[in-house]
């Protein structure tokens, strides 16, 4: 009893400690509070023109007739910014503060009173006549330096100084590498529709610096990009033979791929640019080859009756994504690199084409054509999680960003009864469906492919 | 009562939707009554003749590279005249309408012209006499975007070659 | 063979000489022992409250038991830091990107001090999205600072803990 008593007296006394325990713990509790809003607005960006002395401003003004280069490359990396839809870069008339003193050192106080939450800043000069341009990125609010990096070229690079400007900001507030400096290749297009003039054009990411590398005798189609060096492949009809060519765009040489005896096309680099896959067809029926662009070894990939085309190789170069009607219409699917395990991935209602594997790996673009419309769309390797994009009267032929966030693509619009009111233009969109953009061509344009990043 | 007026206001919407129904089906007639059948274009507009009483070209249905019975005709009359010119040869034209991917009309287009050359050789022509070439959606002869236009563009045309 | 007009497409090298990389993280440095018994506890509230978020009363509720802050005083401090959280657009949603921030207050609610809890993590190969989303948070703070704190109880609040979770946005 008497024990029992003691006992019961403890538990009490044990209990009110434990109450006071957890009381006392409880006011000492580190509060915590979940922040799972924000803005989604775009990160409000100042590009401050960048500075130069007088006497580089003189010199370059003669070699490049250009007067203000410092604003002109500030202007390049202000557009790529602009065009991403994640950046706001704002405008330069409420910048208070001098860009080489900003340079030197910002006021920080100045540049968060227009709300900006990130600078850059920069410096060109002439030195033994080459371009060296310096930039930094700023954090506004932190009051610190982000990056702060040089180059030096010749002076007529210094759009790609800005493309290169806007990766390594892109890189730091993204966390994801850029696409800016990068060229798309692409068919430009002229006259009406049943006698269309197309030929060849190589340009900057951001539609400068247009060059054509074929003359329009001959029709052209579908040039894609070698993912490792300055080599595009694609499909000429020269002297009415449609076959695949590879062109090198530093030495103006081209060459027929492969000695087929008929028509290929489609055709597609590896991605360690090595091999090139395309189709070959022949009495009615189209499969697909590669070709060793080292030995010149030429290889069967798929032996099927149906329709085999389009194909792409997986980032890894393991897989091939390739479109084939074999089901009774036209659908996407994967196999191995040697043409094994031959797998359906689409089957959403509607007709699939033009796969293209992402850089990332994980998603395959692809064109689908369902009651009469065109869309843009985006699934799994497994063919899950189908998403769509865009929708129009027609577009088609995605190609990836090389950071495998946007994919650029072309879109034509329909003809009135008459046969006009024709046009065909490229257009970018984010992985996200949002930020849908024309990309600035001085003629129609089509079948676009975009390069890997020129420099790291 | 109220039953009957009901019943015949139903009366008068379904004359009048009869009505309405044969005005739109007598339009149709206009404009492509005896250029499509299904979707296979079966006017003239469009054909050239390679001889007299030989049409160059037949025509295809969506998606399609089976010859339809009208097309054979077409294509047994070439094959005479093709017989009795023994020193022509031909380049068999396959094409595409716009609506689809344009790496698939090109194999599509290529489908078509081997189904007319196939049938031409069932038909004694030599294949050494044949040559193929697809233009996929690159070379349409009706610039138009309605399905009127395809069905001319989705064809096979059979071109002198010398 | 064909030989085309258009010959030098290849530009000229461009030449990088990296100046200086960011000094950014390295100024926020921690011990990190002193807070290991934190990370853990807030583990597994973080892990509730993202259960809980859609369900705003019960949520709520809870909060009142376990921040110390009422209802009005987290509304109030919530709704600040929104206004200046310019989330990052172009991040993945679908990683657990989850960047937890130690605050030391003034009584007026301007900040003595801000320790990102994994500040590990901002320096580490691959983490380049979770540095991205940390420092934006810091952005955040440092934009709305003073923060809107209550007006009385500082010893309730002169430490505080803000999770930024920024998955609920990008996948709306």
């Amino acid at each position: 009893m008497q024990e029992k008593c003691w006992k019961d007296e403890n538990l009490k006394f044990l209990k009110t400690l434990i109450i006071l325990l957890l009381i006392q713990f409880k006011a000492y509790a580190l509060i915590e509070v979940d922040i799972t809003r924000g803005n989604l607005s775009p990160l409000p960006v100042a590009v401050s023109p960048l500075a130069s002395d007088k006497k580089s401003l003189v010199e370059v003004e003669k070699i490049l007739k250009i007067k203000d280069i410092g604003s002109e490359i500030s202007l390049v990396v202000e557009n790529n910014l602009k065009q991403t839809g994640l950046f706001n870069p704002l405008t330069k008339d409420a910048f208070l503060q001098k860009p080489d003193i900003a340079h030197f050192k910002p006021r920080f106080e100045d540049w968060k009173l227009i709300k900006a939450q990130a600078l850059i800043t920069g410096k060109v000069e002439i030195i033994n006549e080459n371009l060296r341009v310096e930039f930094r990125l700023w954090d506004v609010l932190a009051a610190k330096e982000m990056l702060a990096i040089a180059f030096t070229t010749v002076p007529t690079n210094w759009r790609r100084v800005g493309h290169i400007i806007t990766d390594k900001v892109y890189e730091r507030l993204t966390g994801e590498k850029g696409y800016f400096d990068t060229r798309i290749i692409y068919v430009a297009e002229e006259g009406p529709k049943t006698k269309r003039i197309k030929k060849l054009a190589i340009m900057d990411q951001d539609g400068f610096n247009v060059k054509y590398l074929t003359l329009g005798n001959e029709l052209v189609l579908t040039p894609r990009f070698n993912p490792t060096n300055q080599m595009i492949t694609y499909l000429s009809y020269f002297r009415n033979l449609p076959r695949v060519y590879l062109l090198d765009i530093e030495t103006g040489i081209q060459e027929v791929v492969g000695d087929f005896p008929g028509m290929t096309f489609a055709p597609r680099f590896s991605p360690d640019g090595k091999k090139i896959i395309m189709s070959f067809a022949s009495d009615g029926n189209s499969d697909i080859y590669t070709m060793d662009l080292e030995n010149r070894i030429v290889e069967r990939i798929t032996n099927h009756p149906s329709i085999d085309t389009s194909p792409s190789y997986s980032p890894n170069g393991r897989y091939i994504c390739f479109n084939s009607d074999r089901s009774g219409y036209q659908q996407i699917y994967v196999m191995k690199s040697d043409g094994s395990n031959v797998k359906r991935i689409s089957f959403g209602r509607g007709l699939y084409g033009t796969p293209v594997w992402s850089p990332r790996g994980d998603l395959i673009a692809f064109t689908k054509l369902h009651k009469g419309k065109f869309y843009i769309g985006v699934m799994r390797i497994d063919g899950s999680g189908e998403r769509l994009l865009t929708e129009n009267f027609y577009q088609e032929a995605p190609s990836w960003s090389p950071n495998g966030r946007v994919l650029v693509f072309y879109r034509e619009t329909k003809t009135d009864e008459k046969g006009e009111g024709f046009s065909a233009k490229l257009w970018s969109i984010d992985l996200t469906g949002y930020n849908e953009r024309q990309v600035r061509t001085k003629t129609d344009a089509s079948d676009p492919s975009w390069s890997s990043l020129l420099s790291n | 009562m109220t039953l009957n007026k009901i019943l015949r206001n139903t009366f008068l919407v379904l004359v009048a939707g009869l009505i309405l129904t044969a005005c739109a089906t007598t339009k149709k007639v206009e404009t492509t009554a005896g250029q499509m059948q299904g979707d296979v274009y079966t006017g003239t507009d469009t054909v050239e003749y390679l001889a007299s009483g030989v049409p160059d070209r037949v025509f295809f249905a969506t998606n399609e590279s089976i010859l339809t019975t009208r097309s054979r005709e077409t294509l047994r009359k070439q094959a005479t005249w093709l017989r009795e010119n023994s020193e022509i040869t031909v380049v068999l034209e396959g094409h595409a309408d716009e609506r689809g991917t344009r790496e698939y009309n090109l194999a599509l287009g290529e489908r078509r012209a081997n189904a007319a050359k196939d049938y031409l050789m069932t038909y004694g022509v030599s294949a050494s006499r044949i040559s193929v070439i697809s233009y996929g959606k690159e070379r349409p002869v009706d610039s138009g975007s309605n399905p009127l236009s395809w069905s001319k563009n989705r064809r096979s045309v059979t071109v002198k070659a010398n | 063979m064909k030989k085309i007009e258009e010959k030098k497409q290849n530009p000229e090298k461009i030449e990088t000489e990296v100046k200086q990389v960011s000094e950014f993280e390295k100024k926020e440095l921690f011990d990190p022992n002193n807070i290991a018994a934190l990370i853990d506890k807030s583990k597994e509230e973080v892990a509730k409250t993202i259960q809980t978020t859609d369900k705003v009363t019960q949520s709520q509720d809870k909060n009142v038991e376990r921040t110390g802050l009422s209802l009005s005083e987290e509304d109030a401090l919530k709704a600040q830091i929104f206004g200046c959280w310019s989330i990052p657009l172009g991040l993945p949603y679908k990683e657990n990107l989850l960047v937890r921030i130690k605050l030391k207050l003034k009584p007026d609610g301007s900040v003595i001090k801000s320790e990102i809890l994994d500040h590990a993590r901002m320096n580490k190969p691959g983490q380049s999205f979770y540095k991205v989303l940390a420092e934006s948070a810091l952005r955040a703070i440092r934009l709305c600072q003073p923060l809107r704190v209550p007006t009385t109880g500082y010893e309730r609040w002169k430490d505080l803990q803000l999770n930024f979770d920024a998955r609920e946005m990008l996948e709306g």
